[in-house]
């Protein structure tokens, strides 16, 4: 009697702390273990401790993130070499025999990068092979800007965040600086811009939801162009309504908690830069993904209008608006993993259709 | 309350018999009990034996999901315990131990790959990539990641799965009674906590 009265505790106990999974459960809603882990009294520490326990062991990657020197940095393995990166080359290709001055970027991730920080032996996927194939198959057609080099030679500098996928400023400038020279721009040198330490406390998406510890925050830095002066709006265009920043650094999200904000005011599916005054001229369009809030604010400093879409994010009828022949220039510029993991420029035939 | 022993280091068993009478030994005591002694066990001959124990093997097998690959992994290991029992049980008798262990340990451990899968060809799949067949190299930069991540855990699951743990556990018990007493039961405490914190898993 007694230890039936006992073998009740538990699941009475699990009930009370959380009566909507229960419920969930008994509709078969929600798997019982995932129910019990999710209520399990200490879980979180008991969890916590055999992550510790493991990695005291040896082991330095958790969930596809390795874990070096306070940071993390994503294991990026394509799910299919060819399933997407192959549509996307076509579509680059159909865009750049249209006649329009076409350049493409695929950025290496963080891991490929920073090779010696992953752990021993860990496979990695050879980032570089395939950006060269792929520049190699887009010979004749665009112009191809490989970053990879200036970013690995600096590998030992802040590229990329400890927290969070994309480059850092830094990062950012280097890119800039490889691209504007491909791409008949004069790069202007680090000396241009005054530095501002915006943030020292940046946990990144990486960071979000971390439970082992031992990450050291990021600092965001704001590049800022010294000389000539320019006045910069930037425009994100939604359906909820638009948003405008007179600046490239809205600093008020500084303290509104998202600090990754104050690079251009985040990155939205469709964005406008335009610059005034100076040697401000020409219109660029890019096609890019998240990374772009890292070297953006450069180009910015050379463009009298810059058009930023993120074609995963955008519905139809807002590509359908964009007229490819009111650009000089067309940069598409992704991250090896949007790149290879999505049809990301499948948006951009509605652009070149809408010209004819 | 006593609960029995299910698992009596079965990777110290000497022959693939010996290893049956200690993994999951109340399934297998079980299945023993109540059909290999009903069938005759070994009384009608070697033909009647030889078809009890595969039978039972088989069993064993089933007892943990109705997959052919599992009625295969009994089999196979029936097979070996023919062998070790009507076949060959005087040299199974003399060899030494350190052989029959090693000898034990192999068929057992390249039994798992059978075990393992989820179907018969998966199964036939992980024993050809053993074997280094079919394209795939016996070793390669996966499996060294893989342990030099966990060489550790996989040492302390060596050191685990031997009688040492115990013998030394028994010693201490043997030498301060009281205290060996509460050190065991926190020991048990502690594992137990551990265990469901690497079955919770997860990272983010």
């Amino acid at each position: 009697m007694l230890l039936a009265v006992l073998m009740m505790l538990p699941p009475l106990y699990l009930t009370a702390a959380d009566p909507q999974g229960a419920s969930e459960v008994l509709r078969g809603k929600l798997k019982p273990e995932r129910f019990i882990s999710r209520n399990l009294p200490f879980g979180g520490r008991l969890r916590r401790t055999a992550l510790e326990l493991r990695y005291l062991g040896g082991q330095r990657e958790f969930g596809g993130l390795f874990v070096y020197d306070g940071g993390l940095m994503e294991n990026f393995q394509p799910v299919d070499q060819f399933l997407y990166s192959n549509e996307n080359i076509r579509v680059i290709n159909e865009v750049a025999s249209a006649g329009v001055l076409t350049y493409v970027m695929l950025l290496p991730t963080a891991c490929a990068v920073l090779q010696h920080h992953t752990p021993r032996f860990a496979p990695l996927y050879d980032q570089k092979r395939f950006i060269e194939s792929t520049y190699r198959t887009l010979a004749g057609s665009a112009t191809t800007i490989d970053a990879y080099p200036v970013l690995f030679a600096n590998s030992d500098q802040s590229v990329f965040y400890r927290t969070d996928r994309n480059p850092t400023a830094y990062g950012g400038y280097l890119i800039y600086q490889t691209a504007a020279a491909r791409m008949n721009l004069r790069p202007r040198p680090l000396q241009a811009f005054s530095t501002k330490y915006a943030e020292h406390g940046y946990l990144g998406d990486l960071a979000a939801g971390w439970q082992l510890g031992g990450v050291k925050p990021d600092i965001l830095s704001l590049y800022l162009l010294q000389t000539p002066s320019k006045a910069y709006t930037v425009t994100h265009f939604s359906a909820e309504g638009n948003r405008v920043y007179h600046t490239l650094y809205p600093e008020q999200f500084l303290s509104l908690g998202e600090p990754y904000r104050a690079y251009l005011g985040g990155i939205s599916p469709h964005m406008e830069i335009a610059a005034k005054g100076g040697d401000t001229s020409g219109k660029l369009l890019v096609f890019g993904d998240r990374t772009a809030a890292a070297y953006l604010p450069f180009f910015a400093t050379h463009y009298e209008r810059i058009t930023f879409l993120d074609l995963k994010g955008l519905q139809a009828e807002e590509v359908e608006r964009i007229r490819i022949g009111e650009y000089d220039q067309v940069l598409f510029a992704y991250s090896l993993d949007t790149f290879m993991n999505g049809s990301v420029c499948e948006g951009a035939q509605t652009v070149l259709t809408n010209e004819k | 309350m006593q609960l029995p022993r299910n698992f009596r280091y079965p990777f110290e068993a000497k022959t693939v018999g010996d290893f049956f009478n200690r993994f999951n030994t109340t399934v297998s005591e079980y299945i023993r009990k109540h059909v290999y002694v009903r069938l005759g066990s070994e009384s009608g001959g070697a033909l009647s034996a030889s078809l009890n124990i595969l039978l039972i093997t088989m069993l064993m097998g089933l007892w943990y999901g109705l997959r052919l690959n599992l009625l295969v992994w009994g089999a196979v290991l029936g097979l070996f315990v023919m062998m070790e029992a009507l076949l060959f049980p005087k040299i199974f008798k003399d060899v030494p131990q350190f052989y029959s262990r090693i000898y034990t340990f192999a068929i057992t451990f390249v039994s798992f790959a059978i075990f393992t899968g989820d179907s018969l060809p998966q199964s036939a799949g992980y024993l050809a990539a053993m074997f280094g067949l079919g394209g795939v190299s016996v070793y390669n930069q996966s499996i060294l990641y893989l342990l030099d991540s966990n060489y550790l855990v996989l040492l302390a699951a060596v050191f685990a799965s031997t009688s040492l743990t115990s013998r030394v556990a028994g010693d201490f018990r043997a030498r301060v009674p009281r205290c060996g007493s509460v050190m065991g039961a926190l020991t048990h405490a502690g594992m137990l906590a551990l265990v469901v914190g690497f079955l919770l898993g997860g990272v983010r």
